[in-house]
This record gives structure tokens, sequence and C-alpha cells, in this order.
């Protein structure tokens, strides 16, 4: 499909333009934001929550720089996604790329066409993490944090700002021991435009 | 020459990791490391100091996955280390591993003990050592290969504390370290 390859061509070069940062810094503070959530709340659940709410404000402040660069990569308003597949290699291969710097791959589309899978090798975010074991002395069970929730959060936050209400949830995670990190992005509804109408009263 | 155990002691003497290597320790005297249910000391030797005293001797005994005797000896060699950087008798020369390389700070029986200091922890390995030499050309691949064990340890050491669940002033308790170790002590005992 030229489109994929599309996406990933651009992908490639709006990571080119993109300031980077040191990479183990980056890796340390997320892991310290994270070690900060689990003092505060202590119940991992509570955490992915959080974690899913600081992703959201990140995504819907993302999408906007996203949008704006991806015209200059050729991506722009003209060549609008025609349906969630279009939408997922877009995310995938455009957006973790930019802002990243990784390969994403996309699959396991629903029938319906209206959930995909987002599969991520190496995680940025979780270079040097080990789970901790179960603390026998009756500690939370920390098995059950989803360590990488932000990008949940993250993608659900930018896909919203674009009129497309997403679930997302993490199925596979390499620190729990699977072989890759799995997104499992489901579309909930497409919003209408809200401020069209606000408009055509006036 | 076998690594026969290792211990990393952090600032004001907390121990952070405490191992021993060899096979036969978990057959003797072994206080049941993983749930091996080895026989303790009391009963190998036919007496019995009574429940109390078995209990206290398992608790602290299983604390560190390190028999008492090497853990004693340990101990002996890290006061030795201690001395002597208190009294000023070693000052690191040198750079990278060389720098942070003590040597042989404690004999004793067949075994010898050999430090590496770094900015805030020290590591302490017991050697047994079948064979003494007396040969420089064996000294020198012997401390060298020591060197880069330590240096080896040590960078595992920092790998781990870059997790941000781990806590720099508490015992490792990381199963990735650990095995880390165990290869590199493996390797080193040419198993």
């Amino acid at each position: 499909m030229s489109s994929k390859s599309q996406a990933a061509q651009a992908g490639q070069a709006l990571w080119a333009k993109m300031p980077k940062a040191n990479a183990e810094l980056f890796a340390l503070t997320y892991g310290s934001l994270v070690t900060e959530l689990v003092r505060d709340y202590e119940d991992p659940i509570e955490v992915n929550a959080q974690l899913d709410r600081i992703g959201y404000s990140i995504g819907v402040r993302c999408v906007d720089e996203f949008l704006s660069k991806a015209d200059v990569a050729g991506m722009g308003l003209t060549t609008q996604c025609q349906n969630l597949r279009d939408t997922a290699e877009v995310v995938a291969k455009m957006g973790f790329k930019m802002f990243l710097g990784i390969q994403a791959e996309v699959g396991a589309f629903s029938q319906d066409q209206r959930c995909f899978s987002i599969y991520l090798q190496d995680n940025p975010l979780s270079t040097f993490v080990e789970l901790p074991e179960d603390d026998p002395s009756g500690g939370e069970d920390l098995r059950r944090l989803k360590y990488s929730n932000l990008y949940c959060g993250v993608i659900r936050g930018a896909l919203e700002q674009v009129n497309l209400k997403v679930d997302c949830n993490i199925v596979r995670d390499t620190l729990k021991g699977d072989e890759l990190n799995e997104i499992r992005v489901e579309l909930k509804e497409v919003l209408a435009d809200g401020a069209g109408d606000d408009y055509k009263e006036e | 020459m076998s690594l026969s155990a290792l211990a990393i002691v952090g600032r004001h003497r907390t121990p952070f990791y405490m191992r021993d290597f060899t096979i036969d320790a978990d057959n003797l005297s072994s206080f049941g490391i993983y749930g091996q249910g080895g026989l303790s000391e009391a009963e190998f030797f036919g007496d019995h100091f009574g429940i109390a005293d078995d209990e206290a001797i398992e608790k602290t005994s299983s604390a560190w996955p390190c028999n008492l005797h090497h853990q004693f000896l340990l101990q002996a060699a890290c006061n030795q280390l201690e001395e002597a950087l208190r009294e000023g008798r070693w000052r690191p020369n040198g750079s990278g591993a060389d720098a942070c390389w003590v040597g042989s700070v404690m004999t004793s029986d067949n075994y010898k003990a050999f430090a590496y200091v770094t900015t805030n922890v020290i590591y302490i390995s017991l050697i047994e050592d079948e064979i003494a030499s007396d040969n420089p050309q064996v000294l020198k691949s012997h401390d060298n290969d020591l060197k880069n064990l330590f240096a080896n340890i040590h960078r595992l050491y920092t790998d781990h504390l870059l997790n941000p669940f781990a806590s720099p002033n508490s015992k490792i308790t990381s199963k990735r370290f650990d095995l880390g170790v165990i290869h590199l002590a493996d390797k080193f005992n040419g198993r």
C-alpha cells in the first residue's frame, strides 16, 4: 500500500527535524514520575488512571504540533485519513516516529474495522526498568501496574482532538515478560464537530 | 582459584548484597537457600539447641543467600578494609578499574579476600585458592581477572541503580542483577 510507505517516509522526515533529547534522562524522568505516583496513590489501578490522564493532556497538545509539522512532510489537510486504517498508520508510523523515534507497527484490525493494535518492539520509557517482585510483607501488587500507560492517554487525547473518541489499553508488556508491547485501540464513536453549530446560531 | 562469595557494601557499612557461589555450600551448611531445606549446622553435629535458636539461625541466614562462615569472613574483610582506608594506607592511583582496585585485604585458611572500592560502594570477594603461587606473572594475571570481574559487577550495579523502582540505600532484590552476578561468577570459575 502506498500510503503505508508514504507514512513511514514522512515519519522519518519528521523525526529528522525534531530536536532530540537524551534517552537516559527521558527514561529516568518518567521512571521517577511513576515511582512518585506509586508512592502517592499506592494502588496500581489508580496509578494507571493517573498516567492515562497525564498522557491525555500530553496528547491534546502534541496533536496540534503533529498536524502542523505533518503539512510540511506532505501529509497535510489535503490528504485526510479516509478510514480508521489510515489513521492507525499515521499514528504508528508518523506519530510515534516523530515524537519518540521508534518504529511502531499496526495490525490486528477487527472485523468491523473499529479496533486495531499498535506494536512497539522497544519502549524508550522502560529502559532499565524492572518491576519489583511481589512484596511478601503484603505490599501492593505492582504486577498490575501498566508502566507505559502514558501512551494510552496520549493516543486517546490526540485522537479526541480530531473527533475520534477511542479507548486504549495496554494488552502486552515487555516488563511483564511478553516479547513486545501491544496497545489495543478501539473506536468508540466519531464525534460531530461542536464549534460549527455555535457559529451557525449567530 | 574460584570465587566463593561476594559482598556489596554501601556507606555506613550497610550491606546491599551478599552471596556465595560454591556448589558445596548448597549441600552441607546451607540453611535452605531458595527452599533447598539443607541441614542446619546444629543438626549436622548432633546437637539440638532448641527451637528458638533454630528459628533465629534460620532467619538471619535466610536474610542473605550466603552461609554464615562466608558471611563472617566477608565482614572481617570489610573491617580490615575500613581500617586500611581510614588510616590512609591505600590511595587510588591509575585510572578506571585500576584506580578502584585495592587488592588483598585479608587472608584466612585458604580464602583470600579482595576489595574494589568505588565512590560510595565497596565490593569484597572471597577467593578460594587451591594452589598458592609465588610466580609474579600468575599473580598479575590473577589480579587482572579479578579486576575485570569487579568492573563487570560494578557495571551491573549501575544498571540496577537506573531502575526507578530500586532504592540506592536498600538491599538489592533484583532478579536481573542476581542472575547477572551468578553468570559472571560462573564464567570466572570456569563452569
